[in-house]
């Protein structure tokens, strides 16, 4: 942190549920229209299916549904924003999030991004990594590394099917 | 400039498939007796890995082959004879080269990995050449007699490294004094330094041997093919009885050129090269050639806009495709017996460990199947084959007392069935003990002392993490950890393993495996607005279902009950009303089920593509593949399912003789 304290960071803007977010640059591959999605049986609802990206399977996370506030809806704006991930389990695995809207590429000073508030943004704020103050309004910078932990996702979505997702046969009685 | 990399990779791959003829070679001199042929065999391993690994400059590897080379070469010449402890040494010998070759797969720098075993050994290898009379003198004697005799004079100037490398100059010459009768050696020693500059491990000295022989002159040229690189090596020859006196010293030596570096890096896995036969690349090169043709009048044929040929070609085209990805698939196939053939020794190892005799029997080694299947097979049937000879086998003496012969047998077999690859591994021992399984499973509570249970599921316990029956645990299995790395392994590979077992009669395991992982041919199913692929090795038939389906999940087929699953049901998804609805009727191994869907849309080649780490857990889905219009389709885990089904079934029963009310899955 120490380093970039003077330089400026670049982040993505984009809304979701008529909220503004921002997450940095770095992590994003690629940003692509809403493509055709395949659900995957009895996912949660923050995984809405999986995508076909140029010959891969990449899982497809609704994040207004991770944040608890509802499925989005799909609109001629939604879009699919691309992250690589770089966590240790799940080394570039790659994850679509879907958004209602992207806007903008911005550069902030590093002086403008405030410490996360303990508490008012409504969601858990481990993911919540600062706030900007851009034009007198607050945008929230998500932690996108928390947001998209893979284990933790890995577990919901294993615990969401109960019937699919456990050991086999020995058969016992709990 | 070579990718040492590469080079290196190839060297261990090298290695190991020598070291493997070697242990072949080795047992069959131990069961046959004395054959010059299997002893070349082991001599051949010997040199060239030594050869091999001078280039690299692999000391320790060379060092210690040379040794046993060394010994081989006597071995060959009947000067020592081959008993059976000489060939136990061997055996060691060659399990600690192998080590060594690990060593350096894991690390580029390879470090001695058992510093005593190998002085062991040596002190044994000397202890043989020792014993034996001394070679130069005897056969340089029966050579000189043979007329044709020549004078020779071969000037030797060795590399620097040459001592290092395991090179000793002594051993060349006296090598060269079986090729004819050394008159005279000169040791030329112009080039030592100071002795504080002196470096012990480098050679300095200069020889000239003159030597009276019948051998050509590339006779005695072979015997420096090792040393040839950055040596100076001259050969003469002598008119009769001349002297000429010592060459100058300080001419131009090859000696100082540099020798590549070894790249250090570490090789990334154990398996970096796929050997293939030269036939089948050239048929690919040949196939691709045509697609290019193809292609080319393709391209013609649209501009001139004569649009039925395009037609014509495209088909030729698809089958051009087709043909491609097979035989580039089929590169990938090694026969099988390249895991079968290091069994040999393992058996004979762990027999002799346990006291136990056993004749091993391996046939269809020609089985075809992925080489990065064939790597992941390994541990999985060598604790098979462990277990077997462990647990399996009874000792000679319960052997004869039950009146079976006293060499227990193991069988190691492979044959293709459908689409599948199936590897049993078979004994005659005592077979698995279901009451102990029981017994032991209802201690360790993974069943209720009265469930009821068929073979196949008292066999299956054996597979649960932990559990191991033996009352001793052995060095060699026992401890529990295994079986359920096995049956894991196997999963990964899509693969399955079934037991068959009679007591006091035997047991075989049977492994069951898909030819490739990469592509599969598939069946494609719709439920609702949902596309699955179902493996087609696994479709048996599909119907139309024409009455209506009552409240049992059970169909009759042809006569037969046929037990089914409904995914709409089983996944949650919303079946269309109107559709007609299909049964795919699937087989897994022994079980046969069907699959009602809504819709059969037909055959597909799926390239599998991993769903990724976020959905591992998933069960009863076993991979994606992508659709001719880019969307993705879901594979199903057919055996994932059936066991899912029938857990669930098992719920929903207990739940409902409880009374409960409510009748939603859950168990444990």
């Amino acid at each position: 942190m120490a380093a970039d304290e003077l330089a400026s960071r670049r982040y993505l803007t984009f809304s979701l549920h008529k909220e503004v977010f921002a997450v940095p640059v770095g992590p994003i591959r690629e940003i692509i229209e809403y493509p055709g999605v395949t659900e995957i049986p009895l996912a949660p609802d923050f995984l809405r299916g999986v995508i076909n990206l140029r010959g891969s399977v990449v899982p497809l996370i609704d994040i207004a549904a991770r944040f608890g506030r509802g499925a989005s809806e799909i609109t001629w704006r939604t879009c699919v924003i691309i992250f690589e991930t770089s966590q240790e389990d799940a080394l570039h695995q790659m994850l679509g999030i879907m958004v209602d809207t992207v806007y903008e590429v911005v550069d902030v000073p590093a002086a403008q991004i405030e410490p996360r508030p303990e508490f008012g943004t409504v969601m858990r704020t481990e993911f919540v990594d600062g706030m900007i103050n851009r034009n007198g309004k607050f945008i929230i910078v998500l932690d996108i590394d928390k947001v998209l932990n893979a284990q933790e996702l890995k577990r919901l979505i294993e615990s969401s099917a109960p019937a699919i997702a456990q050991e086999p046969p020995l058969v016992t009685e709990a | 400039m070579i990718d040492m990399k590469a080079a290196r990779g190839a060297l261990i791959e090298e290695s190991r498939e020598l070291l493997d003829a070697m242990d072949a070679a080795l047992l069959e001199l131990e069961q046959g007796g004395r054959s010059s042929e299997h002893i070349n065999a082991v001599f051949r391993a010997a040199h060239t890995i030594k050869g091999s690994a001078g280039l690299f400059g692999l000391d320790l590897i060379v060092g210690f082959t040379h040794v046993m080379e060394s010994l081989l070469v006597r071995v060959r010449n009947g000067e020592i004879p081959l008993d059976p402890d000489l060939l136990s040494l061997l055996f060691d010998c060659g399990a600690y080269i192998r080590s060594l070759i690990d060593s350096l797969a894991d690390n580029d720098d390879p470090t001695d990995p058992d510093p005593v075993q190998r002085a062991g050994l040596l002190a044994g290898l000397h202890a043989c050449l020792g014993d034996a009379p001394a070679l130069a003198d005897k056969s340089g004697d029966a050579e000189a007699v043979t007329g044709g005799v020549n004078r020779w004079r071969v000037h030797l100037d060795f590399y620097a490294d040459a001592l290092r490398d395991g090179m000793d100059p002594l051993s060349f010459i006296q090598y060269l004094g079986r090729l004819g009768e050394i008159l005279s050696v000169r040791t030329d020693s112009s080039q030592l330094p100071a002795l504080a500059d002196l470096d012990p491990e480098r050679s300095y000295l200069r020889f000239e041997v003159e030597l009276e022989s019948a051998a050509s002159r590339d006779e005695i040229a072979a015997t420096f093919e090792f040393v040839m690189d950055g040596s100076d090596i001259r050969i003469e020859q002598l008119p009769a009885q001349t002297e000429i006196p010592l060459p100058v010293a300080g001419e131009v030596h090859l000696a100082d050129i540099d020798r590549a570096p070894v790249v250090e890096r570490r090789l990334g896995g154990r398996q970096t090269l796929v050997k293939v036969e030269a036939r089948k690349l050239d048929e690919l090169i040949d196939t691709v050639g045509e697609l290019v043709i193809a292609a080319a009048s393709g391209r013609m044929f649209v501009s001139k806009k004569q649009f039925d040929s395009v037609h014509e070609v495209m088909s030729e085209i698809e089958k051009l495709v087709e043909q491609i990805r097979n035989k580039s698939l089929n590169l990938r196939m090694t026969p099988i017996g390249d895991v079968f053939q290091r069994f040999p020794r393992i058996v004979r190892d762990v027999a002799k460990d346990l006291g136990k005799k056993i004749d091993l029997q391996i046939s269809g080694a020609d089985a075809e199947l992925d080489k990065a299947m064939i790597e992941k097979l390994a541990d999985p049937l060598l604790h098979i084959v462990r277990n077997a000879i462990d647990h399996g086998i009874e000792p000679v003496d319960q052997r004869l007392a039950v009146g079976k012969a006293a060499e227990g047998k193991l069988r190691l077999h492979a044959y293709q069935d459908s689409g599948n690859i199936v590897i049993e591994v078979s004994d005659d021992g005592r077979g698995l003990n279901q009451t102990r399984i029981r017994a032991k499973a209802v201690e360790q509570g993974l069943i209720a002392p009265d469930a009821v249970l068929d073979d196949q599921a008292v066999f299956a316990l054996i597979f649960h993490p932990g559990f191991s029956t033996a009352e001793k645990v052995s060095d060699l299995s026992g401890r529990g950890v295994g079986m359920d790395v096995v049956r894991r392994n196997i999963e990964q590979l899509r693969g399955e393993i079934e037991i068959e077992s009679d007591p006091g009669q035997g047991s075989i395991f049977r492994i069951r495996l898909p030819l490739t992982l990469a592509i599969i041919d598939c069946f494609q199913v719709a439920v609702g607005s949902a596309n699955f692929a179902i493996p087609l090795e696994l479709v048996v038939e599909c119907i139309d279902l024409e009455d209506e389906l009552d409240d049992y999940s059970i169909v009759n087929l042809r006569g037969e009950p046929l037990p089914y699953i409904t995914l709409s049901e089983i996944f949650g998804i919303a079946p269309l009303p109107s559709a007609t609805r299909c049964m795919v009727v699937v087989q897994s191994g022994r079980r046969r089920a069907g699959i009602l869907v809504d819709r059969l849309v037909g055959e597909l080649q799926a390239v599998i593509k991993p769903l990724g780490y976020l959905l591992q857990g998933v069960r009863g889905l076993g991979g994606a593949t992508i659709l001719g219009d880019g969307k993705v389709a879901l594979i199903l885990d057919v055996p994932a399912l059936l066991d899912l089904t029938s857990q669930q079934e098992a719920g929903k029963v207990r739940q409902a003789e409880r009374g409960g009310e409510n009748v939603s899955i859950s168990i444990q």
